[in-house]
């Protein structure tokens, strides 16, 4: 008899011990992986754009784009996960466009550097060309 | 008169070229475009891409200048060089009375064909001038190399020849290298290059020595100022001049 009570009170405390865990509420992962997500983008992009001296050639986009990382960096430290994430998002985009822009910058001063170069390439065979006539002819004189 | 004129347009030469060969190595738009083309690279090494690509834009402009300076400049000597060439064929061709007197007209149409280029090149007009200049040059190009006579050099008194026809040998034939060794030419078969350079442009293959052909007459340039007048006489024993 006394085997029975303890078997239906443990089955029982059992029970209760799982209803009370499924019902527990649970911790947001998601938003945190989101953040962790968007903070490495953001820092990705910035890195690229540095590597091409964006915060040089296109300056106020790459200083309004630290402007809102740095603003997510803070959000985050404020534990306000949701404004920190939509900022290194935007920070993210920011970066890229500066990129782009720099990018694109630089292109076209390679382009005119090239165009500069084949111009002096040119203008030295010229100049080349001008001196061998010229030694040919002290060569004929001297004889 | 016509042998101090003729030193005073070399020397006049001389001195353009100098001056011209440092004018063109360092003329002003090569440097300008040189310093843009610096101060781009370094402003592309900074990340200042727009004033890399004006820099750049810049020095492809000075560059351009540059060549088109050249461009001037060397067909401003080339000009340059084709008269005082023409002078100096005259000069030649005068200065044996028979020729003087047998050609004076192609002579008188020789100089006229040279004061003309002379006048294009004041105007700097360089190609017109050169173009005149060559006119004269070919004018006398012919009487200068075969109608020198060797009767022009007195008898009496035997000078180095200033012109020697090549010949066929069936042994030792002619070339540069045995013509500088003649007695009268050079004496010194090591000499055959100024016979080679001096007459290239009357050569079928200007680059090849080798080609010479019987009948042709070649100019024995003057090595060390000697006096050359006249056509090389197989009959005359020149080692005495020697």
């Amino acid at each position: 008899m006394k085997k029975n009570v303890l078997a239906i009170l443990m089955t029982g405390f059992a029970l209760l011990l799982a209803v009370s865990c499924a019902s527990a509420p649970q911790k947001p992962a998601e938003p945190l992986d989101d953040l962790s997500v968007a903070r490495k983008a953001a820092e990705d992009s910035r890195a690229k754009a540095l590597e091409i001296k964006a915060d040089v050639a296109v300056n106020a986009l790459f200083t309004e784009a630290d402007t809102v990382f740095t603003a997510a960096k803070e959000s985050e430290t404020a534990e306000a996960p949701e404004a920190a994430l939509g900022e290194y998002t935007q920070a993210a985009d920011l970066f890229t466009t500066a990129y782009n822009e720099a990018k694109a910058k630089r292109d076209a001063a390679m382009n005119a550097l090239d165009t500069a170069e084949r111009e002096r390439v040119a203008s030295e065979d010229v100049l080349r060309q001008m001196e061998e006539e010229q030694n040919t002819e002290e060569e004929a004189r001297n004889e | 008169m016509n042998k101090k004129l003729l030193c005073l347009a070399i020397a006049l030469l001389v001195l353009l070229s100098a001056t011209w060969s440092q004018n063109l190595l360092d003329n002003e738009y090569q440097k300008a475009g040189r310093e843009y083309e610096q101060q781009a690279k370094t402003a592309m090494n900074d990340g200042r891409y727009d004033e890399a690509a004006k820099f750049a834009d810049l020095a492809a402009i000075e560059y351009r200048k540059s060549r088109e300076y050249a461009d001037m400049m060397l067909l401003k000597f080339r000009a340059a060089n084709a008269i005082n060439l023409a002078q100096r064929t005259i000069t030649d061709v005068s200065s044996v009375k028979a020729t003087a007197d047998r050609y004076a007209a192609e002579i008188a149409q020789a100089k006229a064909l040279l004061a003309e280029a002379r006048a294009l090149y004041d105007a700097e007009n360089w190609i017109e001038s050169r173009a005149k200049a060559e006119d004269s040059i070919a004018l006398l190009k012919d009487i200068r190399r075969v109608d020198t006579p060797t009767a022009s050099v007195s008898s009496s008194a035997l000078v180095l020849p200033r012109y020697y026809t090549v010949v066929a040998r069936p042994v030792n034939t002619d070339c540069y290298w045995n013509i500088a060794g003649m007695d009268g030419v050079y004496s010194d078969p090591f000499q055959w290059e100024n016979l080679w350079h001096a007459n290239k442009d009357a050569m079928k293959d200007p680059e090849n020595p080798h080609l010479i052909f019987p009948g042709m007459v070649i100019e024995i340039p003057s090595l060390k100022g000697e006096r050359r007048e006249g056509t090389y006489d197989p009959d005359k024993d020149y080692s005495t001049l020697k």
